[in-house]
């Protein structure tokens, strides 16, 4: 374990390597997140023809999770702002949208919005819900205002706040933000892991390796304790950072909601890493310094990360360029971690992780048996 | 008894052979100084005897072991300073030692006591906390020796050893060496600085070409190599009649002239130097000053390979 203990003191002796370890995954996170944050307010624009103490309710409730902007009964305004992207949709309630429902009519809500625009589907489908139900409830208070009101302010206060509360922050979308969290972490993981995995070759060019060949200490022996020492590393990583993080996020983060789910993210994470390593332990065995050894963690890393969705959804990428992802670590790392959080078990999962697993002992097994010209 | 005995030993990479059927013996408690220019073959042949580099052909028996059998305990026994600084400079020369000691399989009161040892021996000690990358050269290169002998091996490869330290920090590691044979270990030794094999190899192997092309004493290797004497002489009013008139002497069998001085090699079977001299002084002629070369390990080694040592 000499080697081993050596290489944790080497790593953990730069302050380089723990900000890259720790630092900057969790700034990463927060940067991105917030910008993610900052997108998902919606901007909304209602035209209230009714100005019935309805309408007010449902305008308020929407605020909560959007920003409201009152319009006249403009349509070219509208259209306007909409292809402008000063508003993500509009809300149009007609006259008599009150009175209507309480009547049981069930009167229709105008949604506008532009066509391929996938962000106002939620609140389109809230609404056209809501106004269902409202004439539901119109239909059953058999035109009685006071009870129709009394009904739709229970409705607000406990159905219709619970389903806002979903389109606020629903469990998709929550497992979406620890996802994308998992892909900066990845991004993070996999540089880290690269040149962390350089101290092999920085003994090979300081002639420490070919000496240590001198010592009882066989190659394979070296090489599994380097494996093992990254392998600890990034473990003390996983666990320190996917505790850490919803922590600092403040309950805006979180990789599962019970403390199991929470394990199979890190386990998950913990084989990633693996691969991260192996692919860096490969580039280190068979690269002569670390000018060759850089251009190689630049060359594989990079397109890995974009194919694998670290740095954008795959879902914008053209079709063939997602089918070639489909072949990268980072996707089967976050398709893995998508399985889990949405606690379907690491045995959903199995492809992936064989995968990732897969790849790990194929490459380590190359970097030991491989002889190289300097017989190293 | 030999500590170490290759038989034909080969070393070929694809067309190119390394070491070419080398037949070497190394008796335990010697110095034994392998010399050879840029390329001739010896980091090949010391890696085959180390165990890093697998043999082609032939056998390397280290310690009375088949290194090709028994590499492991063999590898327990001999120690490596290599040419190159290999240790980490980011850390302690105290941790630098204790990682080589635990790599020899040294732990707890017995490693500590090995790496005072061993620091105290290379002078060290009183350094130990700072890291190496603070040091000056030749406490670098006392740190590379330190590494290698924490566990007090019996057979010892020290590749250049002193390269680019100054005279000081020279003497200081050639004394430890004399040391650690003194103490009972059996030293490789090579270098290119022909002084430092002369000052404490007992006998000296040459190669050239991949070929071990002489072994011996030095003093041997002088008298079997060497077979004239050489002599500079710088003559007032020198002519190349003269010359041509030297040249021509029965026994001169080299004579160049350099403006007044000429440089002579002279066959002692047939003339010495000094009857030289003797002729010329009674044929009047004026010279003004005379250097007589005592044969060395430089003479030698220019007579069997054609060339300078640091060439």
């Amino acid at each position: 374990m000499t080697v081993l203990l050596n290489n944790l003191k080497r790593i953990f002796l730069k302050p380089i390597n723990i900000i890259l370890m720790i630092v900057v995954p969790i700034v990463l996170n927060l940067f991105f997140i917030s910008i993610n944050n900052a997108e998902q307010l919606y901007e909304i624009g209602v035209i209230d023809l009714d100005q019935s103490e309805l309408t007010k309710s449902i305008v308020e409730e929407i605020k909560i999770a959007a920003n409201t902007h009152d319009y006249e009964d403009d349509i070219d305004v509208i259209n306007s702002d909409l292809l402008n992207s000063n508003i993500n949709m509009a809300v149009r309630f007609p006259e008599n949208y009150a009175q209507d429902m309480i009547d049981g009519k069930c009167p229709k809500v105008e949604i506008f919005a532009i066509e391929e625009n996938t962000d106002s589907i939620p609140l389109t489908m809230l609404i056209a819900s809501f106004g269902t139900n409202c004439g539901e409830i119109g239909k059953l208070c058999d035109g009685d205002e006071d009870k129709f009101y009394d009904v739709v302010e229970d409705y607000l206060d406990g159905t219709f706040k619970a389903e806002y509360g979903n389109f606020d922050l629903s469990k998709g979308e929550k497992i979406d933000r620890a996802v994308n969290s998992l892909g900066y972490l990845a991004m993070g993981m996999m540089f880290l892991m690269s040149f962390a995995t350089t101290l092999l070759l920085e003994d090979k060019v300081t002639r420490v390796y070919s000496r240590l060949l001198t010592t009882p200490t066989t190659r394979a022996s070296y090489l599994l304790q380097h494996l093992l020492s990254y392998i600890i590393v990034a473990a003390v990583q996983v666990v320190l950072i996917i505790s850490l993080l919803p922590v600092i996020m403040d309950g805006e983060l979180s990789f599962g909601d019970s403390f199991g789910v929470t394990i199979q993210v890190m386990l998950v994470t913990l084989l990633f890493a693996t691969a991260c390593i192996a692919i860096g332990l490969t580039i280190s065995r068979f690269s002569k310094n670390n000018v060759v050894a850089g251009a190689f963690v630049g060359l594989v890393n990079l397109p890995v990360l974009m194919l694998g969705g670290c740095m954008w959804p795959r879902d914008l990428m053209p079709e063939w360029l997602q089918k070639v992802g489909d072949y990268v670590p980072t996707t089967w790392f976050l398709k893995a971690a998508e399985e889990v959080l949405y606690e379907n078990g690491m045995g959903a999962a199995w492809k992936e992780l064989a995968l990732m697993g897969g790849l790990a002992v194929i490459l380590v097994t190359v970097s030991f048996v491989v002889e190289t010209d300097d017989k190293c | 008894m030999n500590i170490i005995e290759t038989s034909k030993l080969v070393k070929r990479y694809k067309q190119h052979t390394a070491v070419d059927k080398i037949d070497l013996d190394v008796r335990e408690g010697e110095v034994f100084g392998l010399l050879g220019p840029n390329g001739a073959g010896k980091s090949t042949l010391i890696g085959m005897l180390v165990g890093t580099l697998k043999v082609t052909e032939g056998s390397v028996r280290v310690l009375g072991k088949d290194i090709s059998r028994d590499s492991s305990s063999i590898k327990q026994d001999i120690g490596y300073v290599p040419q190159d600084l290999a240790f980490f400079e980011k850390l302690s020369a105290y941790d630098n030692v204790i990682y080589w000691g635990r790599l020899y399989g040294l732990r707890g009161p017995e490693l500590k006591a090995a790496v005072q040892e061993a620091l105290e021996f290379t002078g060290l000690w009183e350094r130990r906390k700072d890291t190496s990358e603070n040091f000056s050269g030749g406490m670098k290169r006392r740190l590379n020796i330190a590494c290698a002998i924490v566990h007090k091996p019996k057979l010892l490869f020290m590749d250049e050893p002193t390269v680019g330290v100054d005279p000081q920090s020279r003497n200081s590691i050639l004394e430890s060496i004399r040391k650690l044979n003194h103490n009972g270990t059996t030293v490789i030794y090579t270098s290119h600085y022909m002084e430092e094999v002369e000052a404490i190899c007992d006998r000296v192997g040459i190669m050239d070409f991949g070929k071990l092309i002489a072994i011996g004493t030095i003093d041997q290797l002088v008298t079997e190599t060497v077979k004239e004497e050489f002599a500079t002489i710088e003559i007032n009013n020198m002519s190349l009649q003269l010359a041509e008139a030297i040249k021509r002497i029965p026994g001169v069998t080299y004579c160049d002239r350099n403006q007044n001085v000429l440089t002579i090699h002279v066959n002692p079977e047939i003339m010495s130097t000094i009857q030289l001299l003797e002729m010329l002084i009674s044929k009047r002629i004026d010279i003004k000053a005379i250097n007589v070369e005592k044969p060395n390990l430089e003479t030698v080694f220019l007579t069997l390979t054609g060339k300078k040592l640091r060439d």
